[in-house]
């Protein structure tokens, strides 16, 4: 139970690292994924989501080499929210004149219409489809370099630095709680559900007061070497190259026939 | 198949979908792409001048002392991590803590708004809980508007003398609540119903929802209650050094 | 005479005022030494190397960097030739990547973009981490993540170099390569301090022990005047290292040949016998 917990939660930032996009221009890539992304949801249609998730699913898998199994694991992160969301979008309520479908629910009705059942497909794919273009990104980009794209957007220093710092803490606090956690296990905190409650609070609480505690041992180790208030992280240079264009010039290329094609059939 | 038989089966598949996909309850997060870009910018834009008076308030609070850094931090990933735990819950399905509350009561809903803003991005990055695209959403729901109604609610019962655990809880439980409900607002006005427009869509929105987001919010009271009595019993150097640094005055 | 590097005296320091960490100490530091520093946990060892780095200031006394008085102004000349490896490797691991994290010292030296390229290089392949260039730490083991924190200060290229409990949380094997390591960093021409409770680990190592109890510095001396000095062996709760205690063992039993310099390895008893 537990190992799948730390499996889960560092899934995406453990592929960022393996990804064979990872030697990928970073700002190039965030302007792919972006590009698709505003497109999808600008866009609005449904080929051009369905063409993304196709393409992103190739970048990902076919050229980046994160395996397929955990590919699909992780486009069904989203899965309940968008089963929950795209119900309440396609089932209406109320009198429902031009309805396919319905069932009498109290004094009124739930119905599905031409409409809303479109819509919620719509929806449904355009989320996959922003999600796989952002998935390009987040699967192949190491968060140092995401937040260095983030220092070229002229985000503050300060903000950059606890973004550095946060992501780091994470996983010490993670790793940390996962002791925390056997430790409570071999000593029977989870044996129920009152106990259970109580060990959690415990541990979270505890976890917050040392890492408080060790904020300050964190502190005097930055300066240690030579910190002075201003955090500088080493950032790789990464160029672009030609067949990196090349995939983005492809996917353009594709999003223009589908966009070409749609015109004509309206 | 009878209309009969085609309404079980509706009403069946309805509620499957329902429980089966509570198994793993989140904060509603907002997902990558559900929302049109006129609202992915209103949002952001309106979550902007809270941003702004955040990040004045913790550069302030760095220039006060620069340590302040590394404490600030601690909290921003321990805000992450109480919202990425499982948490032990009665069904055998898994929930998890917002840590809205729990973050406001702390550390102040000010610091709260940039914390928030950050982790919300890394659990989109880190997590593929909520998105890009949709992070001026969820951060106007989750890191301004949970926190700081939780926030107001804490100090208010604190004003009126109100047992310090049983507004611990009404701040974390009603932060919770809020932040459903705006959330439900902000998904109903990007797809407002046919019939009734927005009103009626909110309600499905809240509706269907409602199995994951109420029995979360009361747990989430709960265990902010338990978290704050455990604090308690802690000598209160380390309260004192999240109170003093980080909680506005 | 090797040049001496720090010289700190009179140096009191106090986290408040009904507690002082650290006791009037007095001390001088050269070119070149190998120094380990005994005593127990809360003895001061780690508040007295954080002074030496300018992370803490001292409470009264001074602290002189080649002959020249530090100050809040010229702090960073400390920080710059002083290095810390923390005990904890967490505690001083912050970047997302192995190259980032060695770059770190390097960059905040305000060194040129090839220059700090040239030192973090330098010192992953002085700690055999070339495999882990692009890893983020926290997927490193404890073994590795050490040689990170090493590495993190080797590419400061700092003169003296301070390891605070190095072998504490090391398997014996990483615990032979870290000595090893030491070894080497001093042949380079550094000088060494590091705090351990492994009197055998200190006897090898050290030519010089320095003695913290209380927030005093009760001894400083050779390895071997330090051992040998009963007084101070039983007010820091010091046991001695086992070599000089078999060494004493087999002379009283008049098994070993007399010699001035005490056995600090297997081999030297064996030439003694």
């Amino acid at each position: 139970m537990g190992k799948g917990k730390a499996y889960e939660q560092k899934s995406i930032d453990y592929y960022s690292y393996i990804s064979d996009l990872g030697n990928w221009n970073a700002v190039y890539k965030v302007i792919f994924s972006m590009g698709g992304l505003i497109t999808v949801i600008g866009a609005d249609s449904l080929w051009i989501s369905l063409v993304t998730i196709l393409f992103m699913l190739f970048l990902s898998v076919g050229v980046g080499r994160i395996p397929m199994k955990a590919y699909l694991r992780l486009m069904k992160i989203p899965a309940a929210f968008l089963l929950m969301g795209g119900a309440a979008i396609m089932v209406q309520i109320g009198r429902g004149h031009n309805s396919i479908f319905y069932i009498s629910f109290f004094q009124t009705k739930l119905y599905i219409t031409k409409d809303s059942l479109l819509l919620a497909v719509n929806v449904t794919l355009k989320a996959l489809a922003a999600v796989s273009a952002f998935y390009m990104l987040t699967l192949s980009t190491p968060m140092g370099e995401i937040i260095s794209v983030f220092r070229r957007l002229h985000v503050p220093a300060l903000i950059l630095e606890l973004m550095h710092l946060i992501y780091r803490y994470i996983f010490i606090l993670s790793e940390t709680n996962q002791k925390q956690k056997d430790a409570a296990k071999s000593r029977l905190g989870y044996c129920d559900m009152k106990t259970s409650f109580h060990t959690f609070s415990s541990e979270m609480a505890n976890l917050l007061v040392l890492s408080m505690k060790k904020a300050d041992m964190y502190y005097d180790a930055m300066e240690a070497r030579g910190y002075e208030g201003t955090g500088i992280f080493w950032e790789e240079t990464k160029t672009v190259t030609g067949k990196q264009l090349m995939y983005g010039a492809l996917y353009t290329l594709l999003l223009m026939l589908v966009f070409i094609v749609l015109r004509r059939n309206v | 198949m009878s209309t009969k038989q085609k309404k079980m089966i509706f009403t069946l598949a309805v509620v499957s979908v329902i429980m089966g996909f509570s198994q793993r309850a989140y904060g509603m997060h907002i997902m990558e792409g559900y929302l049109s870009p006129k609202y992915c910018i209103a949002w952001g834009v309106l979550s902007i001048p809270f941003l702004v008076t955040g990040y004045l308030s913790i550069k302030k609070k760095l220039k006060d002392n620069r340590k302040n850094i590394t404490l600030l931090a601690m909290a921003g990933a321990f805000i992450f991590l109480i919202s990425s735990l499982k948490i032990p819950s009665v069904t055998g399905s898994c929930s998890h803590m917002t840590g809205t509350g729990l973050g406001a009561i702390l550390f102040g809903p000010t610091a709260v708004s940039i914390l928030g803003v950050i982790v919300l991005l890394f659990q989109a990055i880190l997590l593929a809980h909520g998105g890009l695209t949709s992070l001026g959403a969820n951060t106007f729901s989750m890191a301004i508007a949970g926190p700081l109604l939780s926030y107001g609610i804490f100090q208010l019962c604190k004003k009126l003398k109100v047992n310090p655990m049983v507004s611990v809880f009404l701040a974390a439980f009603f932060g919770d609540i809020f932040t459903y409900c705006i959330t439900s607002f902000q998904l109903a006005i990007a797809y407002p119903s046919e019939e009734g427009g927005v009103i009626t869509s909110m309600g499905k929105f809240l509706g269907v929802f409602a199995p994951t987001q109420l029995p979360l919010a009361v747990l989430e009271g709960i265990l902010t209650v338990l978290i704050m009595i455990a604090l308690k019993t802690y000598a209160n150097q380390e309260l004192k050094l999240v109170n003093l640094n980080l909680e506005e005055n | 005479m090797k040049e001496k590097i720090l010289e700190i005296n009179h140096l009191t320091f106090a986290y408040d005022r009904n507690h002082q960490a650290l006791k009037d100490i007095s001390i001088a530091i050269y070119e070149q030494e190998k120094i380990a520093v005994l005593g127990a946990n809360g003895a001061g060892k780690t508040t007295f190397f954080l002074n030496l780095n300018g992370v803490r200031e001292p409470s009264s006394g001074e602290i002189r960097y080649r002959g020249e008085m530090i100050d809040k102004k010229n702090k960073t000349k400390l920080r710059r030739n002083v290095g810390i490896v923390f005990q904890d490797a967490d505690s001083q691991i912050i970047a997302s990547t192995v190259k980032a994290e060695v770059a770190f010292g390097p960059l905040n030296m305000k060194l040129p973009r090839g220059e700090v390229e040239e030192k973090t290089m330098e010192a992953i392949r002085e700690m055999k981490l070339e495999d882990y260039i692009t890893r983020p730490p926290h997927y490193l083991s404890g073994g590795e993540k050490k040689r990170v924190s090493i590495a993190d200060i080797l590419a400061m290229d700092s003169e003296i170099m301070i390891f605070d409990e190095p072998t504490a949380s090391l398997d014996p094997v990483n615990a032979q390569a870290l000595e090893e390591i030491l070894d080497k960093i001093q042949q380079k021409g550094k000088t060494i301090l590091l705090s351990t409770h492994d009197v055998d680990f200190a006897f090898r190592f050290a030519k010089r022990i320095l003695v913290f109890c209380d927030g005093e510095l009760i001894g400083d001396g050779t390895a071997q005047e330090i051992f040998r000095d009963e007084v101070i062996l039983k007010k820091a709760n010091l046991k001695k290292p086992v070599f000089m205690e078999l060494y004493d063992l087999l002379r009283e039993k008049g098994k070993i040949k007399e010699t001035t310099e005490y056995p600090k390895k297997l081999s030297d008893i064996a030439l003694l016998l």
